[in-house]
């Protein structure tokens, strides 16, 4: 068995699978989700996106179309397209077409969703955003068929995968004194954005065992990265390494598609030989890569190497952006997730009454999908489904009040008010369903996940204690009044 | 360069220790065993990884 071996051409066929199937989810999100948030009568409306953006800054296609029904068409589309990948219909296409297929194909995901990044403005806000764009420009240079993938794309992959890593592990160093003193993760798993049903778990391991993960955090990110450009099978170590790092991340939070999309980019850390040792099996030998391809693919390496060093300052900054995108086609970014962690969880609770003079008992709670609400709740399994409204909701959290990035929240209050189908859908539970509630509050919280006995006697999950008053009771009427409403106002 | 010039010293050691690392393992991919390269690459290696254990090291506050 040659380890060295520098064939990918099983190497491309997974990652396209998988990559595919991360854009199926964000295709998905952005069908079911992009309307209520960002439509034409969104939290945060589309002819707010034209009005206020120039094209070539924030190009996307609901510039040019910026109605619900072209979101739709789009967004469905990318299902569709997606799901054209995922099978691999460029591999059954004859030879001469299955590259040329492949690229359009591609290229069309990548162009579209590019689309909703662009317009979604603070909702679509986050690393893997621009991860995936970044990720999904490569796939395009990938090619299909019998012919192997040009191997300088293999590792313009490794290089995102390299700056995914290390810029996480920089950023922590850098942003927070417990990923120094190895604390952070006694912290992380009841303030992450969204706990999972193991979160619970996770919070409550010894604070020995918490410490040991901080500093195989710090390795994992910072050290093993670098392992991905050395020969085989040192590189497939690296990619392992990172895998495992990433599974136990999806077991104990809901982060998106950021440690899946992670998982995929390692897959170009093995070669096809590695993968063999793994799961004997032949596909014979591939063809020779199309000339066009690796010309294309040459070209895209100059361009990558190019826009490649403004996010290396940044990395080597000691004033190191988090995530940053600095061309508008979000070609070669800068990413690193978690740079701080927040020691407290605080949590909004949104309540609506009918009652003219209420009383405590007359509130009635909102639910949400994945922030906790009812303390007896337990937290739910979303990723790779992306929350966006709930993790907007744990950002909106941080502050006593609505800042500037909460634009949106009054909007929000005024869609409850008025039973809006499209914002109900984006909440678990709507306590209101025969008529909207006449006034709503926003209640501050304290959460902490209850201890082990707490949870044996009580079978809670969380307690709470009430930290402020986020928004005063407040009507309809009054939201409008103050200009705060969604609704466009007339001339 | 600027960005050089304000580099924290951990950085320093993680780049250098990580360039190291990896120049050392591809000498080892191409050198005979117990062979000059080989041993040059061992070498590498190790000083690599003893660089990134000092970048690290050297952040942690334990």
């Amino acid at each position: 068995m040659e380890l060295a071996s520098e064939s990918y051409w099983l190497v491309r066929v997974l990652f396209q699978r998988a990559l595919a199937v991360i854009y199926l989810s964000a295709f998905l999100v952005a069908a079911t989700q992009f309307r209520p948030l960002v439509g034409e009568n969104g939290l945060l409306p589309l002819a707010e996106y034209v009005d206020s953006t120039n094209f070539k800054d924030r190009p996307s296609l609901f510039y040019f179309l910026p109605s619900d029904r072209a979101v739709g068409v789009a967004a469905w589309a990318g299902v569709a397209l997606s799901v054209a990948a995922l099978v691999g219909v460029p591999y059954w296409l004859p030879e001469p077409f299955s590259v040329p297929a492949s690229m359009l194909l591609w290229a069309a995901m990548w162009g579209l969703y590019l689309s909703f990044v662009n317009a979604g403005r603070v909702f679509y806000g986050y690393g893997w955003e621009s991860m995936l764009l970044e990720t999904g420009v490569l796939a395009v240079f990938l090619g299909a068929g019998a012919s192997g993938p040009p191997v300088v794309v293999v590792w313009l992959i490794k290089w995102v995968l390299f700056r995914n890593m290390f810029g996480a592990g920089l950023i922590k160093i850098r942003g927070d004194d417990c990923w120094r003193d190895l604390t952070c993760l006694k912290y992380h798993y009841e303030t992450q954005p969204l706990p999972n049903p193991l979160s619970w778990f996770a919070h409550h391991l010894p604070d020995r065992f918490h410490r040991v993960e901080v500093l195989g955090n710090h390795v994992v990110e910072l050290a093993v990265p670098f392992l991905y450009f050395a020969p085989q099978p040192y590189a497939s170590m690296g990619g392992a390494a990172t895998i495992g790092f990433q599974l136990w991340l999806m077991t104990t939070g809901n982060f998106s598609w950021l440690n899946a999309l992670t998982i995929v980019q390692s897959i170009p850390t093995f070669s096809d030989g590695m993968l063999f040792a793994l799961a004997p099996e032949s596909v014979g030998t591939p063809a020779t890569t199309p000339t066009y391809l690796q010309a294309a693919a040459i070209g895209l390496t100059a361009v990558v190497l190019v826009l490649s060093v403004r996010p290396i300052r940044n990395m080597l900054s000691p004033s190191q952006a988090m995530n940053a995108a600095f061309d508008p086609l979000s070609l070669v970014n800068t990413y690193g997730a978690f740079g701080s962690v927040t020691k407290q969880r605080y949590q909004l609770v949104v309540e609506g009454t009918n009652a003219d003079d209420p009383d405590p008992d007359d509130w009635r709670e909102y639910g949400f999908k994945g922030q906790p609400v009812d303390p007896d709740e337990r937290p739910s399994q979303w990723a790779p489904y992306h929350l966006r409204l709930d993790w907007q909701l744990w950002f909106a959290a941080m502050r006593p009040r609505p800042g500037p990035r909460q634009r949106w929240f009054r909007r929000f209050l005024e869609a409850l008010l008025e039973n809006d189908d499209g914002t109900l859908a984006l909440i678990e539970d709507n306590p209101f369903a025969e008529e909207p509630p006449e006034k709503i509050r926003v209640l501050r919280y304290r959460y902490s996940f209850t201890d082990p006995a707490e949870r044996a006697e009580t079978g809670a999950w969380w307690t709470r204690r009430q930290v402020g008053t986020y928004v005063q009771p407040t009507r309809r009427s009054a939201l409008r009044s103050a200009g705060l409403g969604r609704r466009r106002r007339g001339p | 360069m600027e960005t050089t010039a304000r580099m924290e010293s951990f950085v320093w050691y993680m780049i250098t220790g990580g360039f190291t690392l990896v120049v050392g393992l591809w000498l080892l991919e191409f050198g005979t065993a117990w062979t000059r390269l080989w041993g040059a690459g061992v070498a590498l290696a190790v000083l690599g990884s003893l660089g990134l254990a000092a970048g690290i090291g050297s952040e942690i506050e334990y």
